[in-house]
């Protein structure tokens, strides 16, 4: 199990250090520092001085991978490569175009965002599970068919139009919560109660059709007919075996998307005016600041490998066929 | 007599079919079972026999459904019962056993928990200690070593073999009055079969439970039923005791799949086959449904369904020739049609030998496997460093003489697949040289070893996995003339495929089809046609025909003799049916956990066999004579990963010496063309 | 006329000629029709195939791009001395138009000042109207392209008068060409027993369902369309334009999302899926470390970075586009290579584990003892059974791009914000419901068009999956 998550490790940060490699090219391989520059200050103030300035000040001045003019080891620290990417493994995430710490940010975003994505998830899969029991117990029934039209329904459904209709309806028409905003303590309840509803709304369908698929598929399997063979009822067949069966896959899937929470939910975000990563991202995006994007690519990856090893981890936990290998 | 405890009337059972009316599979299935009896339903697959099992207890799948007839227990008609009633029925008075113990168990519930369920559902079995050593007790008495620790293990950790126990210990588990087992032993090795079955017979004389066994081995049903039916096309055409269907069949549907089972006094005429295949459900019948394949048809059996004649508890049958009291011309006088009669006649033999012996260039041999091994690498650990080696195959020589068939004969397990893929070049070995024509196979580059697949080709055991579904025949068979770039023009090739399909007897109209418009049989049929297409010396048979019914079996095993005396084919045959093997092969070699134990001549070795194991193995072969001295092996085969000392099969065997457990063993010779390697076998003065 | 071949028509028009292709192919062996036969048995999915074959047939109406030749001042055409003068060379407008803008000229055309309600005759805000007697009032000015055939003082009654008399006239235009579309039918299923089979819903495909779903599109439609001749449907946005029109142009932009993106996923999926699977060793290593990096990277961050430096890049390279549907059109592309780049991995995995499962099989090894060599392999034996996970992903894909465009282009990293999308539709309307009173049409009309769309494609990739899937098969048989 050591010498497995020892490898998983290394395999990690092999990994981080590809997409490190990958973002680095992206950022000022294809684009120059110049080509941001521009960008940033606008075509009308562009003077070469400006330029420079602008670079100077954000430390883009130095060279890509190899200063020839530093001493000794500073030949490869003192590059754009060392301090604008292998500094992000140690979570050195520089500032933000307006001169505050990412990390900082980072760290206050965090909590608004799992406010709103934890809920979201949880209540999200507590339904979905439930209604896909429910499908799959009553099985090529009315309800069964009919549920399955109405998954696909929703899941035709663009995101947007849940979080706009939902805004319009909750908050304006009825009135019943605030349109957005963020506030700490229990009175943020108030103000994540429609973006959890709607994010809620927007996950069923889709959801409650993939575990009616996991489930359906667990029973058609032959120890389902042997359990019935014994003489158990329909609800102990279900529960004692087939829903013992897909909470295999059902918590090892849950287990990876649990650390990707943390990056927040990205349109609802910014539509609620929750301030959370997701928002500060697309503002990010928006103001096209490269060095949020960039520490905020590095977070994603961090945390899916997370989900990964979590993933690996969880399943020599549930399934008895990984745990006794 | 005794009233019987099920009794099965006019059972019908339908399916959906498409947007069309629903199509029978079962039409009319009656039968009685009596206490601590054993009634085998037999036929080919898709006659109806897991359709009836389900039926029984009510557990057919969503889309079928049992519209007519009683299902009888003690008086009760299971059908018309509720719901929850028949669930206390099932479990309690009626339990089942599966063919797939692999896949019928609960992967994630130990056997304690599996095993504790039925006590619970249908008992109160009191305390969780209680329950739990009731739980010991009962795979105590399925013969499962060690249960106090097996209870809380879960089903990946246990063997086939042990599985299946765990699953009849569930069925068990509250004494049921009726067990329904549905192929219980067909995914097991022999000797793993010979135990069940011998557990399953010890458990019902001990607790008088009425069996319906359903299998389409006859081999099992003549040493386990007391009863014969015979279903074909969802009737039973044929119902019997045991003794009087293996001595005179009447209905010949049973006759024809008695007469294919393969022997070796069979081998000068070839097998009985059974021209067609078993009809879908839904054709339509005016008359007897067996007619159309029927060498015995009458007019009348056109016209109308013969009603099923004779007294169901000693012999009845479903066939217009009963009717007529013609007494249908049974060759009672053909020793053959007796299942492992016994002793064959003598000058049979001398004749077969002095064919063998007639055969061109047979002492020369084409293929020559010097100490063979095939080691597969087990990593481990940070570095993937090697650990161990599963040792597939640990040192195996042999021979095939050209136009010979050498069968190489072994349970699951031993290795026998690894050789077949090592001859092929599809795996590589260790160690040792496989030699072809004088050629080392290891030496071959590239272009040599292109060449070289002309010459030796493969048929596989799985008539649907063999051939790729989107190919058109044509296409399947002319891959490897493509492949080796045989033919110039497409005509010549297309001229080559028809001659071919010809040969292994496909009209040329198959060229234009798919394989799943064929037939099992008629596709390893396609199969063989591959493998000759680029007309090779050797063809390694991997198991050919253990997925076949047996009449199937029997036209795929005929044409294999055929291809043979006219082609001067050399095969190398491998398989665990026996049967076949005394059938097609000149010479026999016995496989044990990646070694031969046992070669020789065919009648040598299995008339003679002179090895703990292969004595072993064939008595473990299920068969009409009663054999007093009936070995039934102990454990299983250990894995190759970690192979016991000394003669590895030293801690089965019966016969095991000390000396046994710290020396290989070499190949003894015993006679003019027989070997075994056991110490025992040696002379004294070797000891 | 001068006729534009913008790239992504190129490609689309390649689609269609490759997808004809296939059909015949298809039509041709059997066991490749086989499942296909299976998704029209499905009555859903062939009431979803007229709703698709209408957004096709728009998307690619639109596909057709031409620069019209600028009319010369009128005068100088009729003054005899130009006219035998060599002609000058052709002026062409920087605007490129299409077929659709051609077939919808007067929605185009029919501009008002500003926003409009649905089928409204007055605007949707009051202005200060100067009046011939020099009095200024507030009210809600008549609109300039709307009722114009209703006499002076317009009434609600008169114009639900109007709207009734032209509606009837669509819905039986509409209803006409259905029945000769049931007739055409009738005679092409004429052996399977022609118009009494297709209302008994005997036929092998699932026609009635088909027939049915088309006459309420035809009724529809030619509702819709006789109440376009003369009202906005839909009404005006913010700069005064017939927001049907924008719909019916942002279907194109989907459909190019929507199909583009595969054209560069399912390649590197084939490729790389199989031969990791099938070759094993460091091929599957490396193949499998890709992926890793690519999912690992949140695929909206990977897709925005790309996208800003696309837009970078754009605008220090603005001399190499003529006009701005060139520009925005190699956006478009770029947002689907950018799309497929990002989302291979998916279907590659599948592919990896599908090869795992075949080389094992014993068709693929008796083709090796055969001598046939890999590369024949992969692409003779495991591609062509591998396929039906592409077919299934690529049907589900389709529906999952169009939605992705919307929340793209919301975000401002999806297509050119000069070009006409339902994301760009979403996103210019955005705030319009906070208005007092609330504008709702363009969002309604976007996302309704994007809903039936992704539905109908939705319905018709279940009915492949079902077709398709072995597993899905056998959970069939089950019930």
């Amino acid at each position: 199990m050591t010498s497995y998550l020892l490898r998983r490790l290394v395999y990690a940060l092999v990994i981080l250090l590809a997409v490190n490699l990958l973002t680095f090219m992206l950022f000022f391989v294809v684009n120059t520092p110049d080509d941001m520059a521009r960008m940033q200050l606008g075509s009308k103030r562009v003077t070469p001085e400006a330029i420079e300035r602008w670079k100077q000040e954000k430390g883009y001045d130095k060279p890509r991978w190899h200063n020839p003019e530093a001493p000794g080891i500073e030949q490869f620290t003192r590059t754009i490569f060392f301090e604008k990417s292998v500094r992000l493994f140690l979570f050195e995430f520089g500032n933000d175009i307006d001169g505050r710490s990412i990390r900082g940010e980072i760290l206050d975003r965090a909590g608004p965002s799992l406010a709103l994505a934890v809920p979201v998830f949880l209540v999200g899969l507590a339904l979905n599970v439930t209604f896909a029991l429910a499908m799959a117990l009553f099985r090529a029934s009315v309800l069964d068919l009919w549920g399955v039209v109405v998954c696909i329904a929703l899941m035709s459904i663009s995101s947007l139009f849940y979080i706009i209709s939902g805004q319009y309806l909750v908050s304006k028409a009825f009135a019943l919560v605030p349109i957005s905003g963020f506030s700490g303590g229990w009175d943020a309840l108030r103000f994540l109660a429609l973006p959890i509803l709607v994010g809620v709304a927007a996950g069923i369908g889709s959801g409650t059709r993939f575990y009616r698929t996991l489930f359906l598929e667990e029973m058609g399997r032959d120890y389902v007919r042997t359990a019935r063979a014994k003489g158990l009822p329909e609800s102990a067949v279900m529960f004692r075996h087939v829903l013992r069966n897909a909470l295999i896959p059902i918590l090892t899937g849950v287990v990876a998307v649990i650390p990707t929470l943390f990056m927040g939910s990205l349109i609802a975000e910014s539509f609620f005016g929750v301030p959370g990563l997701g928002s500060y991202t697309i503002d990010a995006i928006q103001s096209q600041d490269f060095s949020v994007v960039r520490s905020m690519v590095y977070l994603g990856s961090v945390l899916y490998i997370v989900g990964l090893v979590l993933t690996d981890i969880s399943y020599t936990l549930v399934d008895p066929r990984v745990r006794f290998e | 007599m005794s009233s019987p405890l099920l009794r099965v009337e006019g059972l019908v059972t339908t399916v959906e079919n498409g947007s069309g009316p629903r199509v029978p599979v079962i039409d009319g299935v009656s039968f009685d079972v009596r206490r601590g009896e054993t009634l085998a339903l037999v036929g080919e697959s898709g006659c109806g026999k897991s359709m009836t099992a389900l039926s029984l207890v009510r557990l057919l799948p969503d889309a079928a459904q049992a519209v007519a007839g009683r299902v009888l227990l003690e008086g009760v008609d299971l059908l018309g019962l509720p719901e929850a009633a028949m669930r206390d029925v099932r479990g309690r008075r009626m339990a089942m056993i599966f063919q797939e113990p692999g896949t019928s168990l609960n992967p994630v519930l130990t056997l304690g928990e599996q095993i504790g369920e039925v006590l619970r559902r249908h008992a109160d079995p009191g305390s969780r200690a209680t329950e739990r050593s009731r739980v010991i007790e009962l795979l105590q008495s399925v013969g499962i070593a060690e249960p106090a620790q097996r209870v809380d293990e879960y089903p990946f950790q246990l063997s086939g073999g042990m599985r299946q126990r765990a699953m009849i210990a569930m069925a068990l588990a509250l004494e049921p009055d009726v067990l329904i087992a549905d192929e219980p032993t067909t995914a097991l090795d022999v000797t793993i079969q010979a135990q069940v079955l011998e557990l399953l017979r010890d458990l019902q004389r001990r607790r008088g439970t009425a069996i319906v066994l359903i299998t389409h081995d006859l081999g099992v049903v003549a040493s386990m039923a007391d009863r014969i039916g015979v279903m074909y096309a969802g009737q039973l055409v044929e119902v019997a005791t045991r003794k009087a269907f293996l001595s005179g069949a009447l209905h010949p549907y049973s006759r024809k799949l008695l007469a294919a089972i393969p022997a070796f006094a069979r081998r000068a005429d070839g097998l009985a086959v059974i021209r067609g295949q078993v009809p879908a459900p839904g054709t339509v019948w005016s008359g007897c449904r067996f007619a159309d394949r029927c060498e015995e048809v009458l007019s009348s059996c056109r016209d109308a369904l013969p009603t099923l004649i004779g007294d169901a508890e000693r012999h009845a049958v479903r066939c217009f020739r009963a009717v007529l009291g013609e007494g249908v011309d049974l060759p009672a006088a053909d020793p053959t049609l007796m299942l492992r009669e016994g002793e064959v006649r003598r000058d049979a033999i001398v004749a077969e030998a002095l064919h063998a012996a007639a055969q061109p260039d047979a002492r020369k041999p084409l293929l020559v496997l010097e100490g063979l091994r095939v080691h597969f690498p087990i990593r481990r650990g940070l570095l993937r460093r090697t650990v161990g080696h599963v040792r597939a195959v640990d040192g195996v020589s042999l021979e095939i003489g050209r136009g010979q068939t050498l069968a190489l004969v072994g349970e699951s397990g031993c290795g026998k697949t690894t050789v077949g893929k090592a001859i092929l070049g599809l795996t590589a070995a260790t160690a040792g040289r496989v030699c072809f024509d004088g050629e080392d196979l290891a030496q071959l580059g590239r272009s040599a070893l292109r060449r070289y697949r002309r010459r030796v080709q493969i048929v596989f055991q799985d008539p649907f996995g063999s051939l790729d579904p989107r190919m058109q025949v044509s296409e399947l068979v002319k891959e490897g003339l493509r492949a080796q770039s045989i033919g110039i023009s497409e005509a010549e090739r297309d001229a080559r495929v028809r001659r071919l399909l010809d040969q292994v007897g496909l009209p040329a109209s198959a060229m234009r089809r798919y394989p799943h418009e064929f037939s099992g049989g008629q596709r390893q049929r396609l199969a063989i046609a591959r493998a000759l297409a680029v007309e090779p010396d050797l063809i390694v048979c991997d198991e050919p025909t253990s997925a076949l019914d047996v009449s199937v079996q029997a036209q795929v095993l005929n044409l294999l003799r055929e291809l043979q005396r006219a082609l001067g084919l050399s095969y190398l045959f491998i398989t665990h049916n026996l049967a076949a093997v005394e059938f097609i092969a000149d010479r026999v070699a016995v496989m044990y956990l990646g070694r031969i134990v046992e070669e020789g001549a065919v009648q040598a070795v299995l008339r003679d066999p002179r090895h703990p194991y292969t004595q072993a193995l064939l008595s473990a072969v299920p068969g009409v004579g009663e054999q007093s001295d009936r070995i039934v092996l102990a454990g299983e085969i250990p894995s190759p990963v970690n192979p016991p000392s000394g003669c590895s099969f030293h801690p089965r065997c019966p016969k095991a010496q000390p000396a046994c457990r710290e020396q290989v063993p070499n190949a003894i010779r015993l006679a003019d063309d027989h070997y075994a390697a056991c110490q025992l076998l040696a002379p004294r003065s070797a000891l | 006329m001068k006729i534009v071949l913008l790239w992504s028509d190129g490609l689309l028009w390649g689609l269609v000629l490759v997808g004809l292709l296939l059909v015949t192919q298809v039509r041709r062996h059997e066991h490749l029709a086989v499942p296909w036969r299976r998704v029209g048995q499905s009555r859903v999915a062939m009431a979803c195939l007229p709703v698709l074959l209408f957004f096709v047939c728009v998307g690619l109406l639109d596909s057709m791009h031409f620069r019209p030749q600028l009319e010369r001042a009128p005068g100088a055409a009729a003054s005899p001395g130009t006219a035998v003068a060599a002609p000058a060379a052709p002026v062409y407008s920087v605007e490129v138009l299409s077929a659709l803008d051609q077939v919808l000229k007067t929605l185009r055309a029919s501009r008002e000042r500003t926003y409009s309600a649905p089928l409204a005759t007055h605007a949707y805000v009051k202005e200060s109207i100067d009046r011939p007697d020099g009095t200024t009032v507030r009210e809600f000015p008549r609109l300039a392209h709307a009722g114009m055939g209703l006499a002076a003082p317009v009434t609600p009654a008169s114009v639900a008068a109007d709207l009734l008399e032209r509606g009837a006239i669509g819905a039986l235009a509409g209803g006409g060409g259905w029945m000769l579309v049931m007739l055409l039918l009738a005679w092409v299923v004429r052996g399977e027993g022609g118009l009494l089979a297709i209302v008994r819903d005997t036929t092998s495909l699932r026609w009635r369902a088909a027939l049915a779903a088309l006459l309420v599109l035809l009724v529809v439609t030619g509702v819709l369309g006789a109440w376009a001749l003369e009202y906005h449907v839909l009404g005006t946005d913010k700069v005064g334009q017939d927001v049907l029109y924008l719909a019916l142009k942002s279907v194109r932009t989907a459909l190019v999302i929507g199909t583009l993106t595969t054209v560069v996923m399912l390649p590197l999926a084939l490729a790389l899926g199989i031969a990791a699977g099938y070759l094993q060793g460091w091929v599957d290593d490396a193949v499998q470390f890709v992926y890793t990096t690519l999912n690992s990277i949140p695929s909206v961050l990977l897709i925005a970075a790309a996208v800003l430096l696309m837009q970078v890049f754009i605008d220090g390279h603005a001399d190499l586009f003529q006009t701005t549907a060139e520009r925005a059109d190699l956006r478009l592309l770029f947002l689907c290579v950018i799309l497929g780049l990002t989302s291979w991995t998916g279907l590659a995995r599948l592919l990896r584990a599908e090869a795992l499962k075949l080389r094992e099989l014993e068709y693929v090894q008796a083709a090796r003892a055969l001598g046939v060599s890999s590369l024949g392999i992969m692409a003779g034996h495991v591609a062509r059974n591998a396929m039906h996970l592409a077919i299934i992903t690529l049907a589900m894909e389709f529906s999952g791009l169009v939605l992705a465009e919307a929340v793209l282009s919301y975000i401002g990293v999806g297509v050119d914000p000069s070009m006409i999308s339902f994301g760009s539709m979403i996103n210019a309307a955005r705030l319009e419901l906070s208005r007092e009173p609330a504008v709702w049409w363009s969002l309604a009309a976007a996302f309704s068009f994007m809903f039936v769309l992704v539905l109908a494609a939705n319905l018709l990739a279940d009915a492949v999956r079902d077709a398709f899937d072995p597993r899905v098969a056998g959970l069939r048989g089950a019930r």
